[in-house]
């Protein structure tokens, strides 16, 4: 798809107008094995949304990412058995929001979307100024019940990106591989030293 | 009541009613003494170290890496006000409020566990000493009665206890926090460290010491226990029985004199009064499972089932001559309840320090002596009594970065660094001793053993939110005068509540006059001599210093009383 329509229905769909350096900041991505997982409380679309996106937040280098410790179906159960009611219908409606604008945006479904494109919508979303971020901030912390239109729907979206980055987040470091292989790991410790250079250890401590 | 009650044809020596902190000691001593003991607890048998399910557990070994679930909120709904102690690492050493309910004309947080070792498993473990001063204080401004003992007359308890149990401290020559029986202090971290030597440049009537806690640090052996291994699990029960608690210390040691008959699922609701011989005879049992009634019979019972729960079987033990509940003629029991108030403080950030890090996980950090009202010097306009702090510091962990909007490779490699370093301290508030702070029965609302729940009408007043606005002032002003930076004071007003200190106690108040009091200076109910009650119900005022030491040196004192009544043949009740 031409840059410029991206860029122009990006713009509408957000009420703010989009850098063109954020939206050629495309990440060099590198793939992850993707576990098969079947998704329950999300749609075999949102999963690949979340799989997508979770893998852009904490992507796999050297060191492993999200999907390699399985964070979408993490998320999946999360949100089926500890989300409250009201988290799971705003993240059910910011799904929903997400992939109607993806489809304005690229012209095709978000469960036939790619690495790039999701790369895209992100940056878009999340490469904003300091001072947007207060804004963006800000905007999240209303009351869902009185927004309407483009309004409610920037702040769905951002509902959907925000969830999924913090589960991806909790997720990831809270995982068994990182835990005790990327994280500094020491079920018991024996004794204590109070006050050392932080290169002794390395990493930080997985708890 | 129940027609098919048994009476069982052994007298016992002693009983002692929960196996908590105060019925482990209790028990202990008593059996120590020669004393054939049968120790009734209500809750379910727990085995040291074999029934500590979670104490290996990782946070991935959590099903939903350890998220509450739906099922613990529903049936532990008033236990979650803490925020903590429900977390699956520990939610089964704490009720089920469905099946043990209780009533709130105002909130009261009634936080515990029903099991063989009380709240010894789950407790902080912070030990101070009361001072001279605590014991003299309602004397002084008026508030409540005297205390009929002095410190004098407690202190050799607390360094018996202290010496026992294993407490990590360091002396500090104050008047108002006594010297103990300290073992080496866990070392402070460098942030902890820099905030020792500000305060002491920048302040000349406050100090930074060491927590104190009931770890075993050093080289003195305490039987069946280790040092501590700088877990940070203990509210898990420890494998190595590195912290204080009865199934670590004090159960085992009266296992071993042969004279302990430990029976669990025992719940105690009345204690028999003979009004020939002015003594008690016994308690009635309802088993927990089968709900059959017995009466057990000894020459001396001690009441060690929390303040809440004692005051509870005592109001229900009603007579001819006690209608009102054994031991009630001050009209006194279950008044006067007081906890400590907290959830007040303040947070900031360390710069300076990204080089530092630690290796192991200690379990106890700072302690803020009290340094309001202490003496002329001290003295606050707006409130008597005073407070202290708890508090530590620590490097945040990949959290930090969920509040922002990056992501990608050099997020994911920044959050596997230890991140800023951050230090908080929380205040610990003396509550008065008001009267008409009080519990009562409701016979309307029965549980499922067909007893009374308890009912709850108190509250914080003035007093303590006066010291509250304090002791968030001074918190600020420490940490700014310490340099640090993003600092903020907190006063979580959902924290305001008494029952969540876990510290609730007063409910029959020792006392020097029976007429004002439940108890008296060796802790018998003063018309009752062969009851003795030692847990949490006794206490006169409630200082501001975490309570439980003062519990075991109590109960140890009111044993060596209670030893030397039977030997003398005092207790003609059988
Ligand atoms: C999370 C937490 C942190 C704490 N931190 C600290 C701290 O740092 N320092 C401190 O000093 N204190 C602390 N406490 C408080 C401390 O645990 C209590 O003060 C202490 O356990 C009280 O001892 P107790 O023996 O009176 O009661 P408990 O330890 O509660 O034991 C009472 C026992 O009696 C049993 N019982 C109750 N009713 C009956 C009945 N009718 N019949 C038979 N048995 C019965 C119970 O099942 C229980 O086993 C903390 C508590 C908690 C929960
Ligand atoms: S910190 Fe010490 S006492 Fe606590 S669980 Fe660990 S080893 Fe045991």
């Amino acid at each position: 798809m031409d840059r410029r329509k991206v860029l122009k229905n990006m713009s509408l769909s957000l009420g703010f107008a989009v850098s063109a350096p954020t939206m050629l900041s495309i990440l060099n991505s590198c793939t992850s094995n993707v576990a098969t997982w079947i998704p329950s409380f999300f749609t075999e679309t949102e999963g690949h949304m979340i799989t997508q996106l979770s893998d852009i937040i904490i992507p796999k280098t050297a060191i492993a990412g999200a999907l390699d410790v399985h964070v979408p179906a993490f998320m999946d159960k999360m949100f089926n058995e500890i989300a409250s009611e009201s988290q799971k219908e705003t993240m059910k409606e910011g799904a929903t929001a997400f992939a109607n604008t993806f489809k304005n945006v690229f012209g095709k479904d978000a469960s036939a979307g790619s690495k790039k494109e999701f790369e895209t919508v992100l940056a878009t979303y999340f490469d904003v100024p300091t001072d947007q971020q207060k804004q963006i901030s800000e905007m999240m912390n209303q009351n869902k019940s009185k927004l309407t239109g483009k309004k409610l729907n920037t702040f769905l979206i951002y509902k959907f990106l925000t969830e999924t980055r913090r589960y991806t987040l909790y997720g990831y470091y809270t995982s068994e591989l990182v835990g005790e292989t990327i994280l500094s790991y020491d079920p018991i410790p024996g004794h204590y030293e109070a006050c050392i250079p932080v290169e002794d250890i390395g990493n930080a401590w997985s708890f | 009541m129940n027609e098919t009650r048994i009476l069982t044809n052994e007298i016992y020596d002693a009983i002692v009613i929960g196996s908590g902190i105060s019925g482990g000691w209790a028990t202990k001593e008593l059996c120590e003494a020669g004393l054939k003991t049968l120790v009734l607890e209500r809750g379910r048998m727990i085995k040291h170290i074999d029934d500590y399910p979670t104490m290996h557990m990782d946070p991935w070994d959590f099903d939903n890496r350890g998220e509450k679930s739906k099922r613990i909120l529903e049936r532990k709904s008033k236990q979650n006000r803490t925020g903590y102690t429900t977390h699956p690492a520990s939610q089964h050493f704490f009720v089920d409020d469905i099946d043990h309910p209780y009533n709130e004309i105002k909130r009261f947080d009634w936080m515990r566990g029903y099991h063989v070792g009380g709240r010894s498993i789950t407790w902080g473990r912070h030990c101070y000493r009361w001072s001279a001063m605590d014991f003299e204080a309602n004397k002084k401004d008026g508030h409540g009665v005297d205390w009929p003992i002095r410190y004098t007359d407690i202190s050799p308890w607390y360094d018996k206890i202290e010496e026992y149990i294993g407490i990590q401290g360091e002396n500090m020559d104050l008047p108002q926090l006594p010297n103990g029986k300290y073992t080496t202090p866990f070392e402070f971290n460098c942030v902890e460290e820099h905030l020792r030597e500000q305060i002491a440049e920048k302040f000349d009537d406050r100090i930074i010491a060491h927590a104190r806690t009931a770890h075993i640090t050093g080289d003195k052996v305490h039987e069946g226990r280790s040092k501590c291994q700088y877990r940070n699990r203990c509210i898990r029960g420890c494998p190595f029985g590195g912290y204080f608690s009865s199934l670590s210390s004090t159960l085992p040691a009266a296992e071993k004199t042969g004279n302990m008959v430990l029976r669990p699922n025992s719940i105690v609701h009345e204690i028999v009064y003979d009004a020939s011989t002015k003594l008690a005879t016994g308690v009635q049992v309802i088993d927990a499972n089968t709900k059959e009634e017995t009466i057990y019979s000894a020459k001396v019972i001690f009441g060690c089932a929390s303040a809440i729960a004692t005051a509870s079987i005592l109001m229900q033990s009603k007579s001819k001559r006690f209608p009102n509940g054994l031991g009630n003629d001050s009209g006194e029991l279950g008044h006067n309840i007081m906890d400590h108030h907290l959830g007040v403080g303040a947070k900031g950030t360390a710069e300076g320090f990204d080089g530092k890090y630690f290796k192991g996980r200690k379990p106890a950090g700072i302690y803020i002596p009290r340094f309001r009202n202490i003496d002329s010097k001290t003295e606050h306009k707006d409130f008597i009594r005073g407070y202290g702090y708890q508090g530590g510091a620590s490097r945040s962990n990949w959290s930090r970065g969920v509040a922002e909007l990056s992501y990608g490779k050099e997020l994911k490699e920044a959050l596997l660094k230890p991140g800023t370093w951050s230090i908080g301290m929380g205040g610990f508030g003396e509550c008065l001793p008001y009267h008409e702070n009080k519990m009562t029965l409701d016979y309307n609302k029965l549980d499922a053993w067909g007893l009374p729940t308890v009912t709850f009408d108190v509250e914080f007043k003035e007093n303590e939110k006066k010291m509250r606005k304090d002791m968030q002032e001074q918190a600020v002003a420490m940490l700014k005068a310490a340099g640090y930076k993003n600092v903020s004071g907190f006063d979580n007003k959902s924290s305001f509540f008494p029952g969540l200190g876990i510290h609730e106690m007063g409910t029959a108040r020792m006392g020097r006059d029976p007429k004002t009091s439940v108890l008296n200076k060796h802790n018998q109910i003063h018309a009752v001599k062969n009851v003795y009650i030692t847990d949490g119900a006794c206490m006169t005022s409630a200082a501001c210093q975490n309570p439980s030491l003062t519990y075991m040196a109590l109960t140890a004192r009111a044993v060596e009383h209670a030893v030397k009544q039977l030997k003398e043949n005092k207790f003609k009740n059988a």
